[in-house]
């Protein structure tokens, strides 16, 4: 051994233990305390980078799902995929947050023949699914809701509602509850039997809806009998009626609304993610009249009613608030307009008339890009939206004016008028 | 003096069992163990990228795209002995030396004078935990950081970072006492942690 593979062995050996091997020579020992040193800094910034690395950790592991997420092929008829995870510091603080990617530019040629066969298949079919399976969808696991029903019970932190179209449902209210008359915040004491309410959550198991927004309408209501329900399978001419609830999957991959006919039908329509969009973009889809214009199985195209075609895919403010069919039907808080601002994780939101809202993107707002073009990466890293369109439902915020967002929808920019 | 290169897709040492079974899902695309990988290998790479890196943000992001760009090349990882740690510095390795690269690029003038003059200190591919220590670690090689960040920020063996180095175990000790004495030459005039020795 020379003497630099022996000193080399000193060095490993002084780093091993901590301390200078007795065997080293005084020279040595003057060296190796210097090389100990130099060590000793580095495994403090160590300390430091380990500490970095575990508090860095849970954004890289959001976008990492993200990513894979991502990664999954197209299995069947374009509709979102879903991006789940954390937001860079810089935009979001750290909150946690579903992102969900519409990539309808991304109609592939494997997605029009899922298309098609779904229409082979069902050729020989009747228009509607059976009336069980078809109930049974309008509350699915993990889904967005928007659905009405009269309050037969309030224990407090549960309502039990009758719906129509559901059953009776269990509606559990959270510390983040927001409970609307109007306009107006109100107590959840307000929530007395016979009360119509118009909920928006989360479906959990059970057929339990965690609430985000509980929207007071016209009281001492009787208990709505129950209809039947068909999902539509295939496209009729003049097809058409008022949105009675709406879902929107938790994975993105799908989007219903039960509509009423004029006829007294109530049919479970799946919707194409444009139609979705602008859907979500009145913010209360509730109560809005539309029609079936297009598609077939999962994919039916539905247009507001009244409104002309659009010039493009993807989301388009209304140019107001359509009207409803009673004026005693709840809203939802929310707005539609132009992003003019991001600061943290809070939006500006400028819509037509002129009003401005602050859109706060919380730890559960479930984010749509649509037909954004915009990049969630991006999106989510700075500014890459303002200018976008958005669409916002969500919940008002105790004491301020500004907007929980539960759902908001990146559209593209608007066309110049 | 060879440059360091960490092992970019054929380290020669042999993987552990586990590494080889995570290794062939992580070839199917098995979103699970891709997670597994992450958990597993995200502190190291994050660490490994912050010392070579001046900004947190940034290490955080290169180091995402480490697991990013891993999944999407998973094709041509060569699994047979391969240890997926060593793979991950590699990708790591790289993106660290061309992110410095784009960096000086467009950079500030004299981040130009040094990117003209190879030999001089990149003062880019530092860590900035401590102002001393960035200029201390500025001073070594490619191959003196390399070597300092895998035995003393990712506490390495000298076994381990021989492997993810592709060097014998007497190289890398060879290597440690050139870069720990050519980092204490740098830091001369600081009087800290010496006095604990």
């Amino acid at each position: 051994m020379d003497a630099s593979d022996r000193f080399d062995a000193l060095l490993d050996a002084a780093l091993e233990r901590g301390e200078v091997p007795a065997e080293a020579s005084p020279e040595d020992r003057e060296e190796l305390l210097r090389l100990l040193g130099s060590s000793l800094n580095l495994r403090n910034a160590a300390i430091e980078a380990a500490a970095e690395a575990t508090a860095t950790m849970p954004i890289a592991r959001a976008r990492f799902e993200r990513f894979l997420e991502g990664q999954r092929p197209p299995v069947e008829i374009p509709h979102p995929r879903v991006v789940t995870g954390l937001p860079k510091r810089a935009f979001l603080g750290g909150l946690r947050q579903w992102v969900f990617v519409h990539r309808m530019a991304a109609l592939s040629a494997a997605a029009a023949v899922a298309v098609l066969a779904i229409v082979g298949f069902a050729g020989s079919q009747a228009f509607f699914t059976g009336v069980d399976s078809a109930a049974a969808l309008v509350l699915s696991e993990n889904d967005y809701v928007q659905i009405e029903g009269v309050i037969t019970e309030n224990d407090g932190g549960r309502l039990t509602l009758a719906s129509e179209f559901a059953g009776q449902v269990t509606v559990d209210l959270g510390d983040t509850t927001s409970v609307i008359d109007g306009a107006q915040s109100v107590d959840s004491t307000a929530l007395t039997p016979g009360t119509a309410i118009l909920v928006d959550g989360v479906v959990g198991k059970g057929r339990r809806v965690q609430a985000n927004t509980v929207a007071l309408g016209a009281r001492a209501q009787p208990l709505p009998p129950r209809v039947t329900i068909r999902e539509l399978k295939e496209l009729r001419p003049d097809l058409g009626g008022t949105i009675a609830s709406m879902s929107l999957s938790a994975d993105g991959s799908r989007a219903r609304v039960l509509i009423e006919t004029p006829a007294g039908e109530h049919l479970l329509v799946s919707v194409d993610s444009a139609s979705a969009e602008r859907l979500l973009g009145l913010t209360t889809a509730l109560g809005a009249k539309v029609d079936v214009t297009g598609g077939a199985g999962k994919a039916f195209v539905v247009q507001v009613g009244g409104t002309t075609s659009p010039a493009r895919p993807g989301l388009v403010c209304p140019e107001s608030v359509p009207a409803t069919p009673s004026a005693n039907r709840p809203r939802l808080t929310g707005v539609c307009g132009v992003i003019t601002a991001i600061d943290g994780n809070v939006l500006t939101v400028a819509a037509r008339d002129g009003a401005v809202r602050e859109v706060l993107v919380g730890a559960n707002t479930r984010i749509v890009f649509g037909q954004s073009g915009v990049a969630p990466e991006r999106f989510l890293q700075g500014k890459a939206a303002v200018g976008h369109t958005a669409a916002v439902t969500g919940q008002r915020e105790r004491d301020t004016a500004r907007i929980i967002a539960n759902v908001l929808v990146v559209g593209p920019k608007p066309l110049a008028r | 003096m060879r440059e360091a290169e960490v092992a970019d897709h054929e380290p020669t040492a042999t993987g552990r069992p586990d590494d080889e079974s995570l290794a062939r899902r992580a070839a199917a695309r098995d979103p699970e163990a891709w997670q597994a990988i992450f958990e597993a290998h995200y502190r190291s790479v994050f660490t490994f990228v912050r010392f070579r890196l001046g900004h947190t943000e940034e290490a955080e992001d290169i180091a995402s795209q480490v697991f990013e760009i891993a999944y999407t090349r998973v094709d041509h990882f060569d699994y047979r002995g391969a240890p997926i740690g060593a793979w991950l510095f590699g990708i790591a390795r790289n993106l660290v030396r061309d992110t410095v690269k784009k960096r000086v690029r467009r950079g500030p003038e004299e981040e130009l004078v040094e990117a003209i003059a190879p030999t001089e200190p990149d003062a880019s591919a530092t860590i900035d935990l401590r102002g001393d220590l960035t200029s201390a670690m500025a001073a070594l090689t490619e191959d003196q950081r390399t070597v300092l960040s895998l035995r003393f920020l990712l506490d390495k063996s000298v076994e381990e970072t021989a492997r993810l180095m592709d060097r014998s175990e007497d190289a890398v000790k060879n290597l440690q006492r050139r870069a720990l004495a050519a980092m204490q030459r740098a830091m001369a005039g600081s009087v800290y942690a010496t006095e604990r020795w």
